[in-house]
Parts: C-alpha cells; sequence; structure tokens
C-alpha cells in the first residue's frame, strides 16, 4: 500500500482538529484574561457536572473518530495487494546497508563513502526483509512517511510501494546505532518497472 | 522522636537535618544546578548542530552530550524537583509538622546527589561519558557494543538517583495518606497535593521496574545472558518504556498542579471543577501504566491499536484539566503577576505538546515522526515548554513564602517573554525538520538536505533560553522586596502556617490536630 497517502490522508484529519483546539483555547485564555482584569469579584459556579459530563462525552466522540481512522489507516498499510511483490533482503550493519536482490545481486556501500543505494521499480510492491547483524537500526525513508526498527536476529517483512519514478532519492538510519549513526543513510533511485528490469539484466 | 542533632551545628543541619523544608530545598538546589549543567550540553549541541559539517565537537563527543543532556534532565533534574516541591510544600498545605518518615527522604536526597555525581564521573574515564541515549537501549548499552566504565557509571548513576527519587515519593505519598491535619479530608486537599499524589503513585509502580531493568542490564554486561535471544532487545524496551511513559507524567503533574495552584489564587476563586479534576488526575495515572508500547509502534509485531486506544484515550482526562483551569479563568478576578503570566504561557506552549502527543499516539502519523526531530520537539514542548514553564510558574509564586523576599516583576516579565520567544524558535522548527526526515541523535546532517536554515534558528532559539534563564538567576540574586507573610492572598496552608513547623518540633501528631 502507499503509505504516504494513507499519512496524507489521516494527517489531513489530525491537523485542522489540532489547529481549531489550539485557536479556540488561545482565544478563550485572551478573552477570559482581558475581561477578567477589570473584574471586582470573581463570579461563576464551582462546578457544573452536567456541562463537565457533556464535555467529556465530546471528548469521547473525538477520540473515537480519531481512533477509527487511524485504525482504517492501519489496515490500509497493512493490506497487501494481489500478485507477487519484488523481494529485497535488507541487511543492516553498523554503519551501512546492504541490498540484495532477487538474482543475487548485492548493493552495500562503497569505501569512498557514498551511500548505498537502493534501486526499485516504480509503482510496484516491494516487499523488504530486514535484519540486523550487530544492533538496533532503524528503516526510515521519509519521502514515503514509512519506518520499521530492525531488530538484531529479527527478520522484520514489510511492504512498499514508491509511486512514481524519481519520487524520492535518501533513506537513512532513524534508531540510534552508536558512533556513526549520522552517517547511515542510503541512497534511493526509484525507475520505472521498463528501466528497472534493465537495470536488474545487467547488473 | 526526640532530638538527635546537636544544637548549634548549622552545617550539619544543612546536610543532615531532617525538616522537610531543608529536604525540599536541597533537593531543589540540587536539581537546579543539574538543569544547569544539563543545560550547558543542549548549547553545545545546538552550536554542533547549527550548520552542516562537524565544527564544534566530534561524533563521539556529540553522542555522549545527547546522552547526558537527556539522563540530566530527566533523570537528575525534572523528577527530582517536581518531588522537591512536594518535600517542601505537601506537609505545609496538609498542615503535617513534618514529612512522614523524614530520614527516608533525606537518604534519598544523598541517593540522587550520589546518582548524579556518579553518572556525570563517565565524563572522566577513558573515552567520555555515556553514548546510548538516556534510555540505555540494548544491545547497544551491552559490553560488546559499548564496553568500558563510563556505561556502568551510567546504569548505577541512574539507579542510585531513582532509588533516591522512589524514597522521596513514598515519604509524600505517606505524609499526604496519614498526616493531614484533622479535617482535611482527601477531597478537601489543595489540587496541587492530589497532583503529587497521583505523582507518588506513577513513581512507586514504574520506577522499580526501571531499577530491574538497569540491575538485569548491568549484570548483562559483567556476566551476559539476560537480555539473549532476538526477543532481548525488545524486552528492554517493553521494561524500560514501562517506566518511561509513567516517568514522563511524574515530570509533568506536579508542575500541572503548581499551576492549578497559581491560577485559582489570581483568578481569586476556587479551581472550576475540583472534583472532576481529582477524578481526571486518577484516570489519567491510571492510563499512564498501560500506554508505554505507544514508543514502540515502528518495532513489528507490537499490538499498535490497543495501544493507540489507551493512548489516544488520555485525551479526556487531559480535555478535563483544560477545561477546569479555563473555567477557572472564565469569572475570575484576574490578577496578571509573574507566575500568573507563567501559567497562562504554560497553558498554551504545553498544549503544542499535548496536541502533537495526540499525533504520535497514532500509529500511521508515528511512522514517521517515531525517532525524528518531531519527536524531539515534541517532548521539549511537553518537558520545556509544559513542565518547566509550570516550574517556573510555582517558582515566582512560592519564592515569598520559601525566602521572604518577592523576585522582581520587571525582570519576571523579561525572564517570560525571552523565555517564551526562545522555546518556539528552539523547538517549533523542529516539527519541520523532524517532518522532512532529520532523524534525532545525529551530530551532522548533509548540506543537500537544506536543513540550514531551521537548524541555525533553533540554535537561536536554544541560546535566547539560556539568556532568559541568566535573567531569573540575576532576578533571584538582586529581589530583595520584602514580601510579608501571604503576598498573593494565597488559599491554601502554607500561607497561614508560616514558621508554624520549626524544625526542633518532630512530633508524630499534627500540629494543629487539636483546630
Amino acid at each position: 500500500m502507499n503509505t504516504r497517502e494513507v499519512y496524507d490522508g489521516l494527517a489531513a484529519l489530525y491537523v485542522p482538529i489540532a489547529v481549531a483546539v489550539f485557536g479556540l483555547v488561545t482565544l478563550a485564555v485572551i478573552v477570559f484574561a482581558w475581561r477578567g482584569r477589570r473584574r471586582d469579584a470573581p463570579r461563576g459556579p464551582d462546578e457544573n457536572n452536567r456541562f463537565e459530563l457533556v464535555y467529556a462525552g465530546l471528548l469521547a466522540v473525538v477520540v473515537a473518530v480519531l481512533l477509527g481512522f487511524t485504525y482504517r489507516a492501519i489496515d490500509r498499510e497493512n493490506a497487501r495487494a494481489a500478485g507477487p511483490p519484488l523481494v529485497i533482503r535488507v541487511t543492516a550493519a553498523k554503519w551501512d546497508w546492504r541490498f540484495e536482490y532477487p538474482g543475487g545481486h548485492v548493493e552495500t556501500g562503497s569505501p569512498n563513502g557514498a551511500p548505498a543505494l537502493l534501486t526499485v521499480p516504480a509503482a510496484r510492491q516491494v516487499e523488504f526483509q530486514a535484519t540486523s547483524v550487530d544492533v538496533i537500526h532503524g528503516f526510515w525513508v521519509p519521502a514515503l512517511k514509512f519506518q520499521r526498527q530492525i531488530i538484531p536476529g529479527q527478520t522484520a517483512t514489510f511492504r512498499l510501494v514508491f509511486p512514481r519514478p524519481g519520487f524520492t532519492s535518501s533513506g537513512t538510519c532513524s534508531f540510534f546505532c552508536g558512533l556513526e549513526h549520522a552517517r547511515m543513510r542510503f541512497a534511493i533511485r526509484v525507475l520505472s518497472q521498463s528501466d528497472y528490469d534493465a537495470w536488474a539484466r545487467s547488473s | 522522636m526526640t532530638r538527635v542533632m546537636p544544637a548549634g551545628a548549622p552545617l550539619l543541619e544543612t546536610f543532615a537535618g531532617t525538616d522537610h523544608k531543608r529536604i525540599g530545598l536541597g533537593v531543589g538546589a540540587v536539581a537546579f544546578g543539574f538543569f544547569l549543567a544539563g543545560g550547558v550540553l543542549a548549547l553545545l549541541m545546538r552550536a554542533e548542530l547549527a550548520e552542516p559539517g562537524l565544527q564544534v565537537v566530534s561524533l563521539s563527543t556529540y553522542n555522549a552530550l545527547f546522552t547526558m543532556h537527556g539522563s540530566t534532565m530527566i533523570y537528575l533534574f525534572v523528577t527530582p524537583v517536581a518531588l522537591a516541591m512536594g518535600l517542601y510544600l505537601v506537609p505545609l498545605q496538609v498542615g503535617a509538622p513534618n514529612l512522614a518518615g523524614p530520614r527516608f527522604a533525606l537518604a534519598g536526597m544523598w541517593l540522587l546527589v550520589l546518582g548524579g555525581i556518579t553518572m556525570w564521573s563517565g565524563f572522566l574515564v577513558q573515552g567520555g561519558a555515556a553514548q546510548a541515549t538516556w534510555s540505555g537501549f540494548d544491545p547497544l548499552s551491552n559490553a560488546i557494543n559499548s564496553p568500558g566504565k563510563a556505561m556502568d557509571s551510567w546504569i548505577w548513576g541512574v539507579v542510585l538517583a531513582t532509588l533516591g527519587e522512589l524514597l522521596m515519593a513514598a515519604c509524600i505519598l505517606a505524609t499526604l495518606l496519614g498526616r493531614r491535619i484533622s479535617g482535611m479530608t482527601l477531597l478537601r486537599m489543595p489540587i496541587f497535593c492530589w497532583a503529587q499524589l497521583v505523582t507518588c503513585l506513577m513513581t512507586l509502580f514504574a520506577f522499580p521496574v526501571l531499577i530491574g531493568a538497569l540491575v538485569a542490564l548491568w549484570i548483562d554486561r559483567q556476566w551476559g545472558g539476560v537480555f539473549t535471544g532476538p526477543s532481548g532487545p525488545v524486552t528492554y524496551q517493553h521494561l524500560f518504556w514501562f517506566y518511561g511513559h509513567p516517568v514522563v507524567y511524574v515530570m509533568f503533574f506536579p508542575f500541572l498542579g503548581a499551576v492549578a495552584e497559581v491560577i485559582a489564587v489570581f483568578c481569586g476563586r476556587r479551581i472550576f471543577g475540583y472534583r472532576g479534576m481529582v477524578l481526571s488526575l486518577l484516570v489519567f495515572a491510571s492510563l499512564s501504566m498501560s500506554v508505554w508500547a505507544h514508543h514502540m509502534f515502528t518495532i513489528p509485531g507490537v499490538t499498535t491499536k490497543y495501544f493507540a486506544l489507551t493512548s489516544t484515550l488520555l485525551v479526556i482526562p487531559a480535555g478535563t484539566e483544560y477545561l477546569a483551569l479555563l473555567g477557572t479563568l472564565y469569572g475570575g478576578r484576574i490578577r496578571l503577576t509573574v507566575p500568573m503570566l507563567f501559567a497562562l504561557a504554560f497553558l498554551l506552549q504545553f498544549l503544542v505538546g499535548g496536541l502533537t502527543g495526540i499525533w504520535v499516539a497514532s500509529p500511521a502519523l508515528d511512522n514517521q515522526a517515531n525517532n525524528s526531530y518531531f519527536v524531539v520537539a515534541h517532548f521539549h514542548y511537553t518537558l520545556l515548554a509544559g513542565s518547566v514553564f509550570g516550574f517556573f510558574a510555582g517558582v515566582y509564586y512560592w519564592w515569598p513564602r520559601v525566602t521572604g523576599h518577592l523576585l522582581g516583576e520587571r525582570l519576571g516579565r523579561v525572564h517570560l517573554v525571552l523565555f517564551v520567544l526562545g522555546t518556539n524558535l528552539a523547538f517549533a522548527p523542529q516539527f519541520a525538520l523532524g517532518e522532512e526526515g532529520m532523524p534525532r541523535r545525529i551530530a551532522d546532517y548533509p548540506a543537500s538536505a537544506g536543513w540550514e536554515t531551521l537548524n541555525s534558528l533553533s540554535t537561536l532559539g536554544a541560546y535566547l533560553i539560556a539568556l532568559s534563564v541568566l535573567v531569573f538567576l540575576v532576578n533571584a540574586l538582586v529581589s530583595r522586596r520584602w514580601a510579608g507573610d501571604d503576598p498573593w492572598g494565597g488559599h491554601t496552608l502554607e500561607w497561614l502556617a508560616w514558621d508554624a513547623s520549626p524544625p526542633a518540633i518532630r512530633s508524630h501528631t499534627p500540629l494543629l490536630d487539636a483546630a
């Protein structure tokens, strides 16, 4: 599933609510403080149980809506389209990435400091089977709004779709892994299916 | 109890006196010292991050800086200073002559000092201080990946400080439950006392788990065999976050309580919906024990829907607390003193942290935010823009009760303005940086990423915060305006019981019991 679409869809619900709440509270603080400065004596009830209950109920409705859409987003991210995916095996090690393709072709970072290059076809499901040989690493593609922790001894399996050629060019380790964590990046090249096939044949 | 302290030994009284005010001040002073020290580490980090490339420190030093900054702020500043306010104020507010078990609290203070020294001694060993983050995740923190004594001194530093905090919390809780003056039922306690009560409950339930996890980690480092196999690292994270989320609220509720007291006093009325607020604090504390794995949403196999449910449910008690505070403002006769201004700033600043907290409670959104600068911005809005603003509201409010002097209003306002500007300048850009893909805990980023402008702004903000703290220190040093017994028209017993509990009185029966 296209994780970026799922993320953007959910953000379109969360952001307006957050902005509205922040605006309302700011307005309330300013107006109440301004009016309260000129008051001679405090007024108003110490509590109003019915109002508080209705308000809590309203919050519960908001929570239900947020959770409903969040659950739907989780299901959409986990949904798997029919058809076999391209499987790429990822090995994370301090402080480099290793990508292994179906034909056995392997890409890693070069000794001169150029990061490992991940080449993927656009608009097709790519299944990553990721593991680590030392500490916990994080596989993060910011443009896809997606990351997973990679635990040593376990295999993290996840499917991603890169929507179009040239979609993004960078990924990184997101989980602090020691001295050169800051340098543990990888490059991404998203090709059209035909370009990818040509690359896969030649490599 | 008989008086054991020899008379006329002020030094001994300072270091070993069992009066709760001395202990509270001692813990507060130690914690504030660590706040300044941890702040210096943050300034070094922000200097390094202002532009791409390595200019100020090495990768290794940077990793030690953020590890020690986080560890210092959480284990040695915010948590102990939250409890210090309780040690000082709770007995006064409930009309008790002293804490229950003051010697345990005194031991807690010294364990905190010992823990802090132990943790910071890591800077003296070869290779520098610990570099495995404030959470010490296995396997990065094991003997293979973090050899050397600095990691061990970090472990024991955290264990000792946490043990001390546990003792302090136990004393505060026992005081709240067993030392209240007759007539003060639980539902008549000031809201600050309720905030301390739920804080201590969370401390007692969560902190032993951290101590256990870290001792297990130390055993693993010596002899191996604890966090082994593919599930070991995940087990450590479960144990750590079982402590690591409740502690977030331990570091928040006492300051929320302080803000509530300040708002009520400067509105000249009772807190609106007191009972609802008490209930919401209890619900909040209960839920806080079941949300921990929202820090682990990006681990394959974690039950994300359950933890999204419990985490998002926090909206209800949190919203209720905002209703109580806004409801108090509505209809209040408002005096915009410095403590009140800090409390109002707290309401808006913390809200940013709270709203982004709802964001990261959604696993689909956390897939991006987790371990990015978005999270860094989020928790600094809760801990700095929330807790520390609430802390300063309390400091300006209770300063005359503690010292007899009022802090200067003008310098206080300068402090506030600089603090608000600095905080937002430092942390608002980090939301955008995280969204654009900047991971946390990196000393360097590629120039091609285009993050330099936002990072420079953030660095500028950090230095403004430092300036604002300097203004506060000047204020504390120069302000000598005599306050009188009750300068604010306070609602709670500490303003009435002026020196009602001199250090010499150590009766276990509440002093005002006959009243």
